[in-house]
Protein backbone atom coordinates (compact mmCIF):
# COMPACT_ATOMS: atom_id res chain seq x y z
CA UNK A 1 0.00 0.00 0.00
CA UNK A 2 1.45 2.94 -1.09
CA UNK A 3 1.84 6.16 1.65
CA UNK A 4 1.59 8.69 -0.50
CA UNK A 5 -1.81 10.67 -0.05
CA UNK A 6 -3.44 12.37 -2.97
CA UNK A 7 -3.96 15.91 -2.03
CA UNK A 8 -6.14 17.03 -5.41
CA UNK A 9 -9.20 17.40 -3.23
CA UNK A 10 -8.43 19.40 -0.05
CA UNK A 11 -12.03 19.46 2.38
CA UNK A 12 -13.12 20.62 5.25
CA UNK A 13 -15.59 18.75 7.60
CA UNK A 14 -17.56 20.04 10.58
CA UNK A 15 -19.32 17.24 12.28
CA UNK A 16 -22.65 18.50 14.19
CA UNK A 17 -22.28 16.25 16.79
CA UNK A 18 -19.16 16.72 17.86
CA UNK A 19 -19.01 20.60 17.98
CA UNK A 20 -19.44 22.68 21.45
CA UNK A 21 -19.26 26.11 19.83
CA UNK A 22 -16.08 26.84 22.12
CA UNK A 23 -15.10 29.25 19.14
CA UNK A 24 -12.25 28.18 19.52
CA UNK A 25 -11.00 27.39 15.57
CA UNK A 26 -12.76 31.13 15.16
CA UNK A 27 -10.69 32.46 17.48
CA UNK A 28 -7.63 30.62 16.84
CA UNK A 29 -8.24 31.78 12.43
CA UNK A 30 -8.29 35.54 14.03
CA UNK A 31 -5.11 35.31 16.35
CA UNK A 32 -3.46 33.32 13.07
CA UNK A 33 -4.03 35.48 10.25
CA UNK A 34 -4.29 38.75 12.68
CA UNK A 35 -7.62 39.25 10.66
CA UNK A 36 -8.78 42.90 11.70
CA UNK A 37 -12.15 43.47 13.63
CA UNK A 38 -14.93 42.83 11.82
CA UNK A 39 -13.33 40.18 9.31
CA UNK A 40 -14.69 36.82 10.32
CA UNK A 41 -12.85 33.89 7.89
CA UNK A 42 -14.58 31.49 10.19
CA UNK A 43 -17.57 31.47 12.24
CA UNK A 44 -19.54 29.09 14.58
CA UNK A 45 -23.23 29.04 14.40
CA UNK A 46 -25.82 27.42 16.89
CA UNK A 47 -28.93 25.89 15.14
CA UNK A 48 -32.03 25.59 17.04
CA UNK A 49 -30.34 27.13 19.84
CA UNK A 50 -32.47 26.43 23.33
CA UNK A 51 -34.64 23.84 21.78
CA UNK A 52 -33.89 20.85 23.53
CA UNK A 53 -32.53 17.77 21.67
CA UNK A 54 -32.66 19.91 18.84
CA UNK A 55 -29.71 22.47 19.46
CA UNK A 56 -26.62 21.35 17.43
CA UNK A 57 -23.33 24.06 16.38
CA UNK A 58 -21.43 24.38 13.13
CA UNK A 59 -17.95 25.72 12.64
CA UNK A 60 -18.45 27.34 8.98
CA UNK A 61 -15.74 29.10 6.32
CA UNK A 62 -15.33 28.45 2.66
CA UNK A 63 -15.93 25.40 1.51
CA UNK A 64 -13.35 25.31 -1.33
CA UNK A 65 -16.05 23.95 -3.36
CA UNK A 66 -14.94 21.48 -6.32
CA UNK A 67 -17.39 23.55 -8.75
CA UNK A 68 -17.03 27.13 -6.94
CA UNK A 69 -19.21 29.52 -7.61
CA UNK A 70 -17.52 32.64 -6.60
CA UNK A 71 -14.75 31.41 -9.15
CA UNK A 72 -17.60 31.47 -11.85
CA UNK A 73 -19.29 34.64 -11.26
CA UNK A 74 -16.30 37.06 -9.99
CA UNK A 75 -16.08 39.62 -13.17
CA UNK A 76 -12.08 40.09 -12.62
CA UNK A 77 -10.94 36.67 -12.46
CA UNK A 78 -9.79 37.07 -9.26
CA UNK A 79 -10.31 33.66 -8.22
CA UNK A 80 -8.06 30.09 -8.91
CA UNK A 81 -8.31 27.04 -7.62
CA UNK A 82 -5.05 25.10 -6.81
CA UNK A 83 -4.11 21.40 -7.70
CA UNK A 84 -5.12 20.40 -4.48
CA UNK A 85 -8.14 21.99 -4.71
CA UNK A 86 -7.96 25.14 -2.38
CA UNK A 87 -9.90 27.91 -3.50
CA UNK A 88 -8.04 30.92 -3.05
CA UNK A 89 -7.75 34.67 -4.34
CA UNK A 90 -6.09 37.82 -5.80
CA UNK A 91 -6.70 40.76 -3.31
CA UNK A 92 -4.51 42.61 -5.80
CA UNK A 93 -6.81 41.93 -8.72
CA UNK A 94 -10.38 42.40 -6.51
CA UNK A 95 -12.26 45.09 -6.84
CA UNK A 96 -14.80 44.56 -3.54
CA UNK A 97 -18.12 43.98 -5.92
CA UNK A 98 -19.68 41.12 -3.91
CA UNK A 99 -20.62 39.55 -6.81
CA UNK A 100 -18.82 36.52 -4.87
CA UNK A 101 -20.93 36.96 -1.50
CA UNK A 102 -23.90 36.64 -3.95
CA UNK A 103 -23.05 33.50 -5.09
CA UNK A 104 -21.43 31.59 -2.38
CA UNK A 105 -23.77 28.99 -0.60
CA UNK A 106 -22.15 29.58 2.62
CA UNK A 107 -21.48 33.54 3.04
CA UNK A 108 -18.00 32.85 3.10
CA UNK A 109 -17.00 36.18 1.76
CA UNK A 110 -15.98 38.75 4.19
CA UNK A 111 -15.61 42.60 3.14
CA UNK A 112 -13.98 45.30 5.70
CA UNK A 113 -16.38 47.81 5.54
CA UNK A 114 -13.54 50.82 5.87
CA UNK A 115 -13.45 52.42 3.16
CA UNK A 116 -15.09 56.25 2.60
CA UNK A 117 -19.35 56.20 2.89
CA UNK A 118 -19.21 52.92 4.29
CA UNK A 119 -18.04 51.48 1.10
CA UNK A 120 -16.33 47.87 1.58
CA UNK A 121 -12.67 46.76 0.78
CA UNK A 122 -11.50 43.39 -1.40
CA UNK A 123 -12.48 40.34 -0.24
CA UNK A 124 -11.44 38.41 2.61
CA UNK A 125 -11.72 34.59 3.27
CA UNK A 126 -10.69 31.24 4.12
CA UNK A 127 -7.26 30.39 2.53
CA UNK A 128 -7.17 27.22 4.21
CA UNK A 129 -4.17 28.61 5.32
CA UNK A 130 -2.75 28.34 2.00
CA UNK A 131 -2.02 31.99 1.60
CA UNK A 132 -2.37 33.66 -1.51
CA UNK A 133 -0.86 33.95 -5.78
CA UNK A 134 2.06 36.11 -3.39
CA UNK A 135 5.79 34.27 -3.02
CA UNK A 136 5.45 31.55 -0.42
CA UNK A 137 5.54 33.27 2.99
CA UNK A 138 6.72 36.38 1.79
CA UNK A 139 6.23 39.73 4.09
CA UNK A 140 3.06 40.47 0.86
CA UNK A 141 1.61 37.53 1.60
CA UNK A 142 1.64 37.08 4.92
CA UNK A 143 0.28 40.98 5.28
CA UNK A 144 -2.48 40.42 2.43
CA UNK A 145 -3.97 36.77 3.47
CA UNK A 146 -2.35 35.50 6.92
CA UNK A 147 -0.27 32.30 7.38
CA UNK A 148 1.10 29.80 4.80
CA UNK A 149 0.70 26.39 6.93
CA UNK A 150 -0.10 24.33 4.22
CA UNK A 151 3.23 25.22 3.06
CA UNK A 152 5.16 24.52 5.98
CA UNK A 153 3.41 20.76 5.86
CA UNK A 154 1.13 21.60 8.99
CA UNK A 155 -2.84 21.70 8.88
CA UNK A 156 -4.85 24.80 8.98
CA UNK A 157 -5.25 26.43 12.53
CA UNK A 158 -8.96 25.79 13.11
CA UNK A 159 -8.71 22.27 12.93
CA UNK A 160 -5.69 21.86 14.64
CA UNK A 161 -6.80 23.89 17.18
CA UNK A 162 -10.49 21.96 17.62
CA UNK A 163 -10.66 20.34 21.25
CA UNK A 164 -13.44 17.63 19.67
CA UNK A 165 -11.94 17.18 16.71
CA UNK A 166 -15.57 17.81 15.32
CA UNK A 167 -13.45 20.27 12.74
CA UNK A 168 -11.68 17.59 9.45
CA UNK A 169 -9.62 19.34 7.27
CA UNK A 170 -7.59 16.82 4.25
CA UNK A 171 -8.17 14.95 1.50
CA UNK A 172 -11.67 14.10 0.67
CA UNK A 173 -10.97 10.35 0.92
CA UNK A 174 -9.41 10.47 4.36
CA UNK A 175 -12.58 13.05 5.80
CA UNK A 176 -14.88 10.95 4.40
CA UNK A 177 -13.13 7.55 6.02
CA UNK A 178 -13.33 9.20 9.79
CA UNK A 179 -16.73 10.39 8.87
CA UNK A 180 -17.85 6.51 8.01
CA UNK A 181 -15.93 5.04 11.35
CA UNK A 182 -17.55 7.92 12.79
CA UNK A 183 -20.83 6.79 11.57
CA UNK A 184 -20.34 3.16 12.04
CA UNK A 185 -19.01 3.40 15.73
CA UNK A 186 -21.86 5.56 16.50
CA UNK A 187 -24.41 2.89 15.96
CA UNK A 188 -26.70 4.55 14.14
CA UNK A 189 -26.89 6.08 10.42
CA UNK A 190 -27.39 9.64 9.53
CA UNK A 191 -30.77 11.35 7.71
CA UNK A 192 -28.49 12.77 5.05
CA UNK A 193 -24.85 14.03 3.67
CA UNK A 194 -22.40 15.31 6.27
CA UNK A 195 -23.68 19.42 6.37
CA UNK A 196 -22.78 21.08 3.48
CA UNK A 197 -20.91 18.72 1.28
CA UNK A 198 -24.15 18.17 -1.52
CA UNK A 199 -23.89 21.48 -2.32
CA UNK A 200 -19.86 22.45 -1.96
CA UNK A 201 -19.07 19.14 -3.69
CA UNK A 202 -21.76 17.68 -5.50
CA UNK A 203 -24.08 15.14 -4.84
CA UNK B 1 -50.25 86.13 -16.71
CA UNK B 2 -48.83 85.99 -20.31
CA UNK B 3 -46.89 82.91 -19.00
CA UNK B 4 -50.37 81.35 -18.35
CA UNK B 5 -52.09 82.60 -21.47
CA UNK B 6 -48.82 81.06 -23.12
CA UNK B 7 -49.37 78.19 -21.42
CA UNK B 8 -53.29 77.45 -22.34
CA UNK B 9 -52.20 78.12 -25.73
CA UNK B 10 -49.70 75.13 -25.93
CA UNK B 11 -52.03 72.79 -24.04
CA UNK B 12 -54.99 73.89 -26.16
CA UNK B 13 -52.88 73.51 -29.35
CA UNK B 14 -51.97 69.71 -28.17
CA UNK B 15 -55.97 68.84 -26.95
CA UNK B 16 -56.87 70.04 -30.66
CA UNK B 17 -54.40 68.00 -32.33
CA UNK B 18 -55.54 64.84 -30.12
CA UNK B 19 -59.00 65.46 -31.43
CA UNK B 20 -57.62 65.63 -34.87
CA UNK B 21 -55.76 63.21 -34.83
CA UNK B 22 -57.66 60.27 -33.00
CA UNK B 23 -56.68 58.11 -30.09
CA UNK B 24 -54.55 55.54 -32.11
CA UNK B 25 -52.62 58.02 -34.12
CA UNK B 26 -51.74 60.44 -30.55
CA UNK B 27 -51.11 58.02 -28.50
CA UNK B 28 -48.70 55.88 -30.82
CA UNK B 29 -45.77 56.40 -29.13
CA UNK B 30 -46.94 55.03 -25.71
CA UNK B 31 -48.73 52.12 -27.76
CA UNK B 32 -45.19 51.82 -29.84
CA UNK B 33 -43.01 52.17 -26.26
CA UNK B 34 -44.97 50.30 -24.36
CA UNK B 35 -45.01 46.66 -26.88
CA UNK B 36 -41.41 46.85 -27.11
CA UNK B 37 -40.99 47.48 -23.57
CA UNK B 38 -43.56 44.27 -23.20
CA UNK B 39 -41.39 41.92 -25.60
CA UNK B 40 -38.40 43.36 -23.50
CA UNK B 41 -39.04 42.35 -20.22
CA UNK B 42 -40.51 39.01 -21.88
CA UNK B 43 -37.07 38.56 -23.36
CA UNK B 44 -35.54 39.54 -20.28
CA UNK B 45 -37.53 37.56 -18.06
CA UNK B 46 -38.69 34.77 -19.79
CA UNK B 47 -35.86 33.70 -22.37
CA UNK B 48 -32.74 35.58 -21.09
CA UNK B 49 -32.70 35.08 -17.16
CA UNK B 50 -31.84 31.73 -15.38
CA UNK B 51 -33.89 32.85 -12.13
CA UNK B 52 -36.68 30.74 -10.77
CA UNK B 53 -39.61 33.32 -11.54
CA UNK B 54 -42.36 31.37 -9.91
CA UNK B 55 -40.08 31.44 -7.01
CA UNK B 56 -39.16 35.25 -7.22
CA UNK B 57 -42.80 36.07 -7.69
CA UNK B 58 -43.50 34.22 -4.74
CA UNK B 59 -40.69 35.96 -2.78
CA UNK B 60 -42.16 39.45 -4.18
CA UNK B 61 -45.46 38.51 -2.94
CA UNK B 62 -44.24 37.73 0.58
CA UNK B 63 -42.40 40.59 0.50
CA UNK B 64 -46.07 42.41 1.15
CA UNK B 65 -46.35 40.35 4.24
CA UNK B 66 -43.31 41.94 5.64
CA UNK B 67 -41.63 38.85 5.48
CA UNK B 68 -37.74 39.61 3.53
CA UNK B 69 -36.47 36.02 4.46
CA UNK B 70 -37.24 34.43 1.35
CA UNK B 71 -38.26 31.43 2.66
CA UNK B 72 -41.29 30.30 1.26
CA UNK B 73 -41.81 26.97 3.50
CA UNK B 74 -42.67 27.61 7.34
CA UNK B 75 -39.55 26.59 9.84
CA UNK B 76 -41.60 24.51 11.34
CA UNK B 77 -42.23 22.34 8.61
CA UNK B 78 -38.92 21.67 7.78
CA UNK B 79 -36.90 18.57 9.07
CA UNK B 80 -33.96 18.69 11.14
CA UNK B 81 -31.17 18.85 8.23
CA UNK B 82 -33.41 21.90 6.01
CA UNK B 83 -33.71 23.95 8.99
CA UNK B 84 -29.66 24.15 9.72
CA UNK B 85 -29.61 25.05 5.94
CA UNK B 86 -32.12 27.61 6.34
CA UNK B 87 -30.78 29.06 9.62
CA UNK B 88 -26.96 28.92 8.20
CA UNK B 89 -27.02 29.69 4.70
CA UNK B 90 -30.50 31.46 3.74
CA UNK B 91 -32.76 29.65 1.85
CA UNK B 92 -32.85 28.61 -2.01
CA UNK B 93 -29.25 29.41 -2.50
CA UNK B 94 -29.68 28.82 -6.07
CA UNK B 95 -32.88 30.00 -6.83
CA UNK B 96 -31.87 33.55 -7.79
CA UNK B 97 -27.77 33.26 -7.82
CA UNK B 98 -25.19 32.31 -8.77
CA UNK B 99 -27.31 31.81 -12.00
CA UNK B 100 -27.70 35.38 -12.53
CA UNK B 101 -24.71 37.01 -11.99
CA UNK B 102 -22.61 34.62 -13.92
CA UNK B 103 -24.64 35.20 -16.46
CA UNK B 104 -23.75 38.78 -16.75
CA UNK B 105 -20.65 37.73 -16.11
CA UNK B 106 -20.41 35.49 -18.93
CA UNK B 107 -22.41 37.59 -21.53
CA UNK B 108 -19.93 40.78 -20.70
CA UNK B 109 -17.86 39.97 -23.76
CA UNK B 110 -21.41 40.76 -25.90
CA UNK B 111 -21.65 44.68 -24.11
CA UNK B 112 -18.82 46.39 -26.06
CA UNK B 113 -21.09 45.06 -29.36
CA UNK B 114 -24.01 46.68 -28.30
CA UNK B 115 -22.43 49.65 -27.11
CA UNK B 116 -20.75 49.75 -30.68
CA UNK B 117 -24.05 49.27 -32.36
CA UNK B 118 -25.68 51.96 -30.47
CA UNK B 119 -23.03 54.32 -31.20
CA UNK B 120 -23.66 53.75 -35.05
CA UNK B 121 -27.44 53.89 -34.53
CA UNK B 122 -26.83 57.50 -33.08
CA UNK B 123 -24.32 58.20 -35.79
CA UNK B 124 -25.99 57.38 -38.57
CA UNK B 125 -28.93 58.93 -37.35
CA UNK B 126 -27.32 61.99 -36.76
CA UNK B 127 -26.04 61.76 -41.05
CA UNK B 128 -29.14 60.94 -42.09
CA UNK B 129 -30.82 64.36 -40.35
CA UNK B 130 -27.60 66.29 -42.09
CA UNK B 131 -25.84 66.59 -38.82
CA UNK B 132 -26.70 68.72 -35.51
CA UNK B 133 -28.78 71.75 -36.23
CA UNK B 134 -28.72 74.79 -34.32
CA UNK B 135 -30.05 78.15 -34.19
CA UNK B 136 -30.76 80.22 -37.36
CA UNK B 137 -30.43 83.98 -36.09
CA UNK B 138 -30.18 86.55 -38.32
CA UNK B 139 -27.51 88.78 -36.95
CA UNK B 140 -27.66 88.31 -33.17
CA UNK B 141 -30.17 85.68 -31.13
CA UNK B 142 -32.72 87.52 -29.00
CA UNK B 143 -31.77 84.91 -25.81
CA UNK B 144 -34.80 83.79 -23.93
CA UNK B 145 -33.64 82.68 -20.03
CA UNK B 146 -35.17 78.84 -19.43
CA UNK B 147 -33.54 77.50 -16.94
CA UNK B 148 -32.98 79.28 -13.47
CA UNK B 149 -29.56 78.83 -11.60
CA UNK B 150 -30.73 76.06 -9.35
CA UNK B 151 -32.39 73.90 -12.50
CA UNK B 152 -29.05 73.91 -14.29
CA UNK B 153 -27.19 72.35 -11.20
CA UNK B 154 -29.44 69.71 -11.08
CA UNK B 155 -30.12 69.07 -14.54
CA UNK B 156 -26.25 69.38 -14.73
CA UNK B 157 -25.51 67.88 -11.98
CA UNK B 158 -27.87 64.65 -12.77
CA UNK B 159 -26.17 64.51 -16.35
CA UNK B 160 -22.59 64.29 -15.00
CA UNK B 161 -23.37 61.60 -12.27
CA UNK B 162 -25.29 59.65 -14.83
CA UNK B 163 -22.78 59.41 -17.20
CA UNK B 164 -19.81 58.45 -14.28
CA UNK B 165 -22.92 55.66 -13.02
CA UNK B 166 -22.66 54.16 -16.34
CA UNK B 167 -19.20 54.56 -16.57
CA UNK B 168 -18.18 53.08 -12.81
CA UNK B 169 -21.18 50.61 -13.18
CA UNK B 170 -20.38 49.02 -16.11
CA UNK B 171 -16.42 48.85 -15.41
CA UNK B 172 -17.92 46.09 -13.15
CA UNK B 173 -18.94 44.53 -15.75
CA UNK B 174 -15.87 44.85 -17.87
CA UNK B 175 -13.88 43.68 -15.37
CA UNK B 176 -12.17 40.97 -17.83
CA UNK B 177 -10.79 43.65 -20.16
CA UNK B 178 -9.53 45.80 -17.43
CA UNK B 179 -8.89 42.45 -15.40
CA UNK B 180 -9.23 44.48 -12.23
CA UNK B 181 -6.63 45.91 -9.70
CA UNK B 182 -6.62 49.39 -8.58
CA UNK B 183 -8.01 51.40 -11.45
CA UNK B 184 -11.16 48.94 -10.98
CA UNK B 185 -11.39 49.10 -7.58
CA UNK B 186 -11.47 52.91 -7.39
CA UNK B 187 -14.13 52.77 -10.00
CA UNK B 188 -16.24 50.07 -8.10
CA UNK B 189 -16.27 52.19 -4.55
CA UNK B 190 -16.93 55.34 -6.18
CA UNK B 191 -19.90 53.86 -8.09
CA UNK B 192 -21.31 53.42 -4.49
CA UNK B 193 -20.39 57.09 -3.34
CA UNK B 194 -21.74 58.81 -6.51
CA UNK B 195 -24.66 56.98 -6.41
CA UNK B 196 -25.66 57.79 -2.95
CA UNK B 197 -25.20 61.62 -4.01
CA UNK B 198 -27.55 60.54 -6.89
CA UNK B 199 -30.11 59.71 -4.99
CA UNK B 200 -31.66 63.45 -3.64
CA UNK B 201 -30.62 64.32 -6.93
CA UNK B 202 -32.53 61.70 -8.66
CA UNK B 203 -35.52 63.40 -6.64
CA UNK B 204 -35.16 66.72 -7.66
CA UNK B 205 -34.99 66.36 -11.08
CA UNK B 206 -38.44 63.39 -11.02
CA UNK B 207 -40.20 66.72 -8.69
CA UNK B 208 -38.46 69.63 -11.36
CA UNK B 209 -39.50 67.70 -14.86
CA UNK B 210 -42.80 66.95 -13.55
CA UNK B 211 -44.31 69.06 -15.79
CA UNK B 212 -47.61 67.50 -16.45
CA UNK B 213 -48.47 69.01 -12.88
CA UNK B 214 -49.40 71.96 -14.93
CA UNK B 215 -52.29 70.08 -16.37
CA UNK B 216 -53.35 69.40 -12.41
CA UNK B 217 -52.79 72.69 -11.31
CA UNK B 218 -51.63 76.14 -11.97
CA UNK B 219 -47.80 76.95 -10.45
CA UNK B 220 -47.82 80.14 -8.80
CA UNK B 221 -44.89 82.50 -10.10
CA UNK B 222 -43.36 82.08 -6.99
CA UNK B 223 -42.57 77.95 -7.55
CA UNK B 224 -41.69 78.87 -11.88
CA UNK B 225 -38.33 79.40 -10.98
CA UNK B 226 -38.64 75.73 -9.69
CA UNK B 227 -40.88 73.83 -12.10
CA UNK B 228 -39.10 73.22 -16.06
CA UNK B 229 -41.05 75.29 -18.15
CA UNK B 230 -42.90 74.28 -21.16
CA UNK B 231 -45.05 71.18 -21.30
CA UNK B 232 -44.04 67.55 -22.52
CA UNK B 233 -44.23 65.97 -26.08
CA UNK B 234 -44.74 62.31 -26.38
CA UNK B 235 -41.30 60.94 -26.39
CA UNK B 236 -40.02 63.35 -23.97
CA UNK B 237 -42.95 62.21 -21.29
CA UNK B 238 -42.18 59.29 -22.20
CA UNK B 239 -37.82 59.50 -21.13
CA UNK B 240 -39.26 61.49 -18.02
CA UNK B 241 -41.40 58.35 -16.69
CA UNK B 242 -38.42 55.72 -17.59
CA UNK B 243 -36.10 57.73 -15.37
CA UNK B 244 -38.72 58.33 -12.56
CA UNK B 245 -39.51 54.35 -12.69
CA UNK B 246 -36.36 53.12 -13.58
CA UNK B 247 -34.57 55.48 -11.67
CA UNK B 248 -36.44 54.80 -8.60
CA UNK B 249 -35.55 50.65 -8.50
CA UNK B 250 -31.55 51.86 -9.24
CA UNK B 251 -31.79 54.13 -5.96
CA UNK B 252 -34.30 51.94 -4.09
CA UNK B 253 -32.01 48.85 -4.76
CA UNK B 254 -29.03 50.60 -5.08
CA UNK B 255 -29.10 52.28 -1.41
CA UNK B 256 -29.95 48.56 0.01
CA UNK B 257 -26.43 47.16 -1.71
CA UNK B 258 -24.48 49.68 0.17
CA UNK B 259 -26.35 49.74 3.35
CA UNK B 260 -26.80 46.13 3.98
CA UNK B 261 -23.94 44.14 4.74
CA UNK B 262 -24.37 40.42 5.78
CA UNK B 263 -22.43 39.07 8.78
CA UNK B 264 -22.28 35.74 10.42
CA UNK B 265 -25.46 36.60 12.10
CA UNK B 266 -27.39 38.14 9.86
CA UNK B 267 -26.62 35.96 6.81
CA UNK B 268 -29.35 33.51 6.40
CA UNK B 269 -31.82 36.59 6.76
CA UNK B 270 -30.42 39.05 4.30
CA UNK B 271 -28.42 37.11 1.64
CA UNK B 272 -31.76 36.11 -0.40
CA UNK B 273 -32.91 39.89 -0.13
CA UNK B 274 -29.39 41.25 -1.37
CA UNK B 275 -29.57 38.51 -4.49
CA UNK B 276 -33.18 40.45 -5.15
CA UNK B 277 -32.11 43.61 -5.16
CA UNK B 278 -29.40 43.18 -7.22
CA UNK B 279 -31.50 41.23 -9.81
CA UNK B 280 -33.84 44.52 -9.73
CA UNK B 281 -30.33 46.59 -9.92
CA UNK B 282 -29.49 44.96 -13.01
CA UNK B 283 -32.42 45.14 -14.68
CA UNK B 284 -33.03 48.74 -13.77
CA UNK B 285 -29.74 49.64 -15.15
CA UNK B 286 -30.36 47.84 -17.94
CA UNK B 287 -33.22 49.50 -19.19
CA UNK B 288 -32.59 52.67 -18.40
CA UNK B 289 -29.96 53.42 -20.54
CA UNK B 290 -32.52 52.28 -23.27
CA UNK B 291 -34.39 55.97 -22.50
CA UNK B 292 -31.93 57.80 -20.08
CA UNK B 293 -28.98 57.62 -22.24
CA UNK B 294 -30.95 58.98 -25.13
CA UNK B 295 -31.89 62.00 -23.12
CA UNK B 296 -28.25 62.50 -21.77
CA UNK B 297 -27.36 62.33 -25.31
CA UNK B 298 -29.79 64.80 -26.59
CA UNK B 299 -29.05 67.34 -24.06
CA UNK B 300 -25.00 66.72 -25.05
CA UNK B 301 -24.70 65.89 -28.61
CA UNK B 302 -27.79 65.11 -30.65
CA UNK B 303 -29.66 66.88 -32.90
CA UNK B 304 -32.44 69.15 -30.76
CA UNK B 305 -30.18 69.10 -27.86
CA UNK B 306 -28.22 72.79 -27.26
CA UNK B 307 -25.32 72.27 -24.72
CA UNK B 308 -24.32 75.78 -24.62
CA UNK B 309 -28.63 76.80 -23.47
CA UNK B 310 -27.79 74.25 -20.62
CA UNK B 311 -24.77 75.81 -19.30
CA UNK B 312 -26.16 79.22 -19.36
CA UNK B 313 -29.59 78.76 -18.24
CA UNK B 314 -30.18 80.97 -22.11
CA UNK B 315 -31.22 80.16 -25.30
CA UNK B 316 -31.35 81.41 -28.70
CA UNK B 317 -35.68 82.38 -29.28
CA UNK B 318 -35.35 81.31 -32.96
CA UNK B 319 -33.52 77.92 -31.67
CA UNK B 320 -36.74 77.34 -29.07
CA UNK B 321 -39.18 78.42 -32.04
CA UNK B 322 -38.14 76.09 -34.14
CA UNK B 323 -36.87 72.65 -32.37
CA UNK B 324 -38.94 73.06 -28.64
CA UNK B 325 -41.64 75.55 -29.33
CA UNK B 326 -43.51 73.56 -26.39
CA UNK B 327 -40.94 75.01 -24.36
CA UNK B 328 -41.15 78.56 -25.85
CA UNK B 329 -44.68 78.07 -24.84
CA UNK B 330 -44.23 78.03 -21.60
CA UNK B 331 -41.50 81.10 -21.15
Amino acid sequence: MSNTVDYSRMKFYCDETRCIHCDGCSVACAEAHELPVGIQRRKVVTINEGIQNMEFSLSVACMHCTDAPCEQVCPVDCFYIREDGIVLHDKDKCIGCAYCLYACPFGAPQFPKDGAFGTKGVMDKCTMCAGGPEETNSAKERELYGQNRISEGKVPVCAAMCSTKALLVGDSEEVSNIYRKRVMSAGHGVQSAPYGWDKAYGK
Amino acid sequence: MGYNLHLMDGTKRMENKAQEKGFFNEYLPYIVVGALFALLTYWYFFLATIADLTYVWQYVLQMFQLKFDGQMIPYSELSRLEQGYVSMYGPQYDAIAPEVVRAFEERQHLLPWVFLFEFCLFAGMLWLQGGRKGPKCRKTCEMVEVHSLFQRVVLLGNILIMLYLFLSGFSITFGNITGGGDLGYFLRQTHEIVGLFWIPLWLLVTVIAFKDIKHFKRPSAKWSWFLLKGLYTHGQRINYLAFVAFGFILVFSGFWIWFLDPVWATHAEIIQYKRLILFGHFMGSAVITFFVGETIYSYIVAIRGYLPGLISGKYPKEYLEEFHPEVLDGV
